[in-house]
């Protein structure tokens, strides 16, 4: 048996668990980012959505950091899964998958989860917005379309802030070939003068100049939250409706580390029983947050395990990463375990 | 010595009649019943549309013994003493409910759904977590009936019932049905009396005149002299009918014939595939389908009824639909019955099917019942019952039942 054997008798990967992948291989997208491809030792199949992301677990001196990417490879292929990382200063995690996580070395992972992509947003034709990292769950879009032969209609439209930062450029063009109604358009903040592609801010005007009928498209958005919320005031402007349009930070990763440098957003945590709210530092836990604001909750293991303060999220969304407390049903029906949640957005619980 | 009185109870019963009042009110019976049959007895307790999908767990009560069954990650059905290692707190409320991994409420001890302690927080780092699992209690699906004894000795004679009512149940698809309604209803009487009133339909015609639509009060026996001319043709003409559907219903690969256990054996049951009488479909008021999806396309029509005895338990198995009744015995006067109709887990309420015209036989039927029981329960309280003759020809049964209970109590030492 060598590596191109057909694995037999593959099982399912538990997405309610915690389990080990293993690096097989590395490759640099850009001088700062690679692309790591994982899969399970037993061939176990990863069974996933484009747009849905992953959670990884690493030791730093006994304490267990948790980072959350995007999968980036094709959903149909089932053997392995790619996350593409970009090295952030002063990121221990991003620093970390770059130094270690080297052929041959085992991450813990949880997940696939989350409800964003085209699998959850139904439409004949999209547009896909990307900038920096953003672009992780578009080339799972457009991958696993060309894979799947699904005839994809969209403008997939990415911002980076130099040519040589844009990741998997050269993979867009065969998949063009492979996808006739894809049209691809990078765009550059700043770009030496011999670069040809187009430089600027991405603006409603070039928005509409390069998507003329974008009224009529399904928008999925993933970036920074100032370009996220310039992209959905331009997009709500040119007509698009409100449930045709979806987003995803662009990862939670990049939230997480810059609170290491104390620059992440604050949500807003709202309880609409008992009618408190308190705010949610970036970075924090909810169940952290409440407890730093003095207000009780009741929680016994603060790793996502017991489940006792599971509670209904009645707004908002957050990232999730619990031992098995919650019941993937029960996610699917609102609940949250605080322990593990950090917000993604301000959020209401039922309490 | 303590069994003395009991003892003397229990060797006092005349055969083909009905107890001594002590052993249906005394509270010293009752105990002893909570040893000998409860703790000791193979015992039909849920239904697997109770726990459907991993995580999903269900607890009960037996006696004083609370009970949780547990759908696992693997998809296994396991059973617990719903008590916790640490200092014995009741983990999971009565009922269904859902859990990631379960989790005493007083301490947060956490077992994965194996029973396998797996967070026990501030005991130690000698603290030994594989010596404290839950205690797992013996548990046997069958047919989509799930048994559980909670004796570390479970009766092996279990296997036959599991080959009988494996086969006959498996038409009826029971994986794949839910819980459309569910009732329980509290019975002022002694568990054997709701037994034995349940193994008998000699007062079926006057006191349940719904459930008479649909069910032959004959099929349990009658006395041909008893029956006016008219009568004893219908009954001649049903003998005649059981003989031919039998014979074509076996002949189809539907298991049908009348099968009871022996007295002396632990696990006491009894079934046979039924009649429906008038329209012949199901226990409905117009003993038509209540539910328009069929459990299965074996049984989809004119299947008939297959009814099951057990010992806390009784069930009929329809092509529409199933009713199972579980029995608890609360006190020496006190009897909780639980009764699901379970329905296929496509059907759509309100669409498929009405639960009102689903449940309405049966939700009059235990009211009658449960009325019958009280009845029995304060008159063998009297300072003038004496045990009375049973029917050789209606309650042939209950003579059968009531050896079997003297037997067991005798098997457990009581005697």
């Amino acid at each position: 048996m060598n590596a191109f054997t057909r694995p037999v008798g593959r099982a399912e990967w538990r997405a309610d668990r915690w389990g080990m992948l293993r690096c097989l291989a590395v490759r640099d997208e850009t001088p700062s980012t690679k692309t790591f491809v994982l899969a399970p030792d037993d061939g176990a199949r990863i069974v996933y959505e484009p747009g849905q992301f992953m959670t990884f677990r690493a030791d730093f001196g006994g304490e267990a950091v948790e980072r959350c990417y995007t999968l980036a490879s094709s959903a149909a292929s089932e053997r392995s899964v790619e996350i593409t990382v970009k090295r952030k200063p002063g990121g221990r995690f991003s620093n970390h998958l770059h130094d270690a996580l080297v052929r041959g070395a085992g991450i813990e992972a949880f997940g696939p989860a989350g409800r964003f992509g085209p699998a959850s947003v139904e439409a004949d034709r999209y547009v896909l917005l990307s900038a920096g990292s953003g672009v992780t769950p578009m080339l799972s879009v457009v991958r696993t379309a060309a894979d799947l032969g699904i005839d994809l209609d969209a403008s997939f439209i990415h911002v980076a802030r130099h040519p040589r930062e844009i990741i998997a450029a050269v993979d867009l063009v065969p998949l063009m070939r492979r996808l006739p109604n894809l049209r691809v358009a990078t765009i550059a903040t700043s770009a030496p003068k011999r670069w040809r592609g187009t430089v600027g801010r991405l603006q409603a005007q070039l928005l509409a100049d390069l998507v003329p009928d974008i009224g009529t498209r399904a928008i999925l958005c993933c970036g920074p939250e100032g370009f996220m919320a310039d992209m959905k005031a331009a997009v709500m402007a040119a007509g698009v409706a409100e449930e045709n349009y979806a987003e995803e930070s662009f990862d939670f990763g990049a939230m997480e580390e810059a609170l290491a440098t104390g620059a992440g957003p604050t949500r807003r945590i709202t309880f609409a029983k008992s009618g408190r709210s308190f705010d949610c530092p970036d970075g924090l836990t909810i169940l952290q947050a409440a407890k730093a604001a003095g207000i009780p909750i009741a929680s016994s293991c603060a790793k996502g395990m017991c489940g006792t303060c599971k509670c209904l999220m009645t707004a908002g969304n957050v990232a999730m990463a619990h031992n098995g407390g919650i019941r993937d049903r029960e996610v699917a029906r609102g609940f949250i375990l605080p322990c593990s949640s950090r917000p993604n957005t301000d959020i209401v619980l039922d309490r | 010595m303590r069994h003395e009185c009991l003892s003397g109870l229990l060797r006092s019963r005349m055969p083909g009649y009905s107890l001594p009042a002590a052993l249906y009110a005394g509270a010293e019976a009752f105990e002893a019943d909570l040893d000998a049959i409860f703790l000791r007895s193979w015992l039909n307790v849920a239904v697997v549309a109770d726990v459907p999908e991993p995580g999903d767990v269900y607890a009960v009560d037996i006696g004083r013994s609370p009970v949780v069954i547990v759908r696992d990650d693997e998809g296994g059905i396991r059973a617990f003493h719903n008590v916790c290692s640490h200092r014995g707190a009741r983990l999971v409320p009565e009922g269904r409910s859902i859990v990631g991994k379960l989790v005493c409420p007083y301490h947060q001890w956490t077992y994965e759904l194996t029973g396998d302690l797996i967070d026990a927080p501030h005991m130690g780092l000698d603290f030994d977590k594989a010596l404290h699992d839950l205690q797992p209690v013996n548990v046997r699906e069958i047919g989509g009936l799930i048994y559980v004894c909670l004796s570390n000795d479970p009766p092996e004679d279990i296997e036959a019932l599991a080959a009988l009512m494996g086969q006959r149940l498996a038409p009826y698809n029971l994986a794949h049905t839910k819980v459309a309604a569910e009732q329980e209803i509290v019975e002022h009487g002694n568990w054997k009396l709701t037994v034995e009133n349940n193994r008998e339909c000699y007062h079926c015609a006057s006191n349940h005149p719904e459930l008479a639509l649909s069910f032959h009060a004959s099929d349990f026996g009658f006395d041909p002299a008893a029956l006016a001319p008219e009568e004893k043709r219908e009954a001649e003409a049903l003998a005649t009918l059981y003989a031919e559907r039998t014979a074509a219903w076996e002949a189809c690969g539907l298991p049908s014939e009348a099968v009871e256990s022996d007295v002396l054996m632990p696990t006491n049951y009894r079934t046979q595939r039924l009649i429906i009488a008038g329209a012949g479909e199901s226990q409905t008021p117009n003993a038509r389908a209540a539910v328009k999806v069929p459990l299965g396309p074996m049984v989809a029509n004119g299947a008939g009824d297959v009814h099951l005895w057990g010992i806390n338990a009784w069930a009929h198995f329809m092509g529409d639909h199933a009713v199972v009744f579980n029995l608890f015995p609360l006190g020496p006067d006190r009897t909780l019955v639980r009764t699901k109709w379970l329905v296929h887990e496509d059907a759509e309420e309100g669409v498929d099917y009405d639960v009102a015209n689903l449940t309405a036989v049966w939700t009059e039927t235990n009211r009658q019942d449960a009325d019958l029981v009280a009845l029995a329960h304060q008159g063998v309280r009297s300072a003038g019952y004496r045990p009375g003759p049973y029917s050789r020809f209606t309650e042939r049964t209950l003579n059968d039942w009531t050896t079997w209970y003297v037997a067991r109590m005798m098997a457990s030492g009581y005697a």
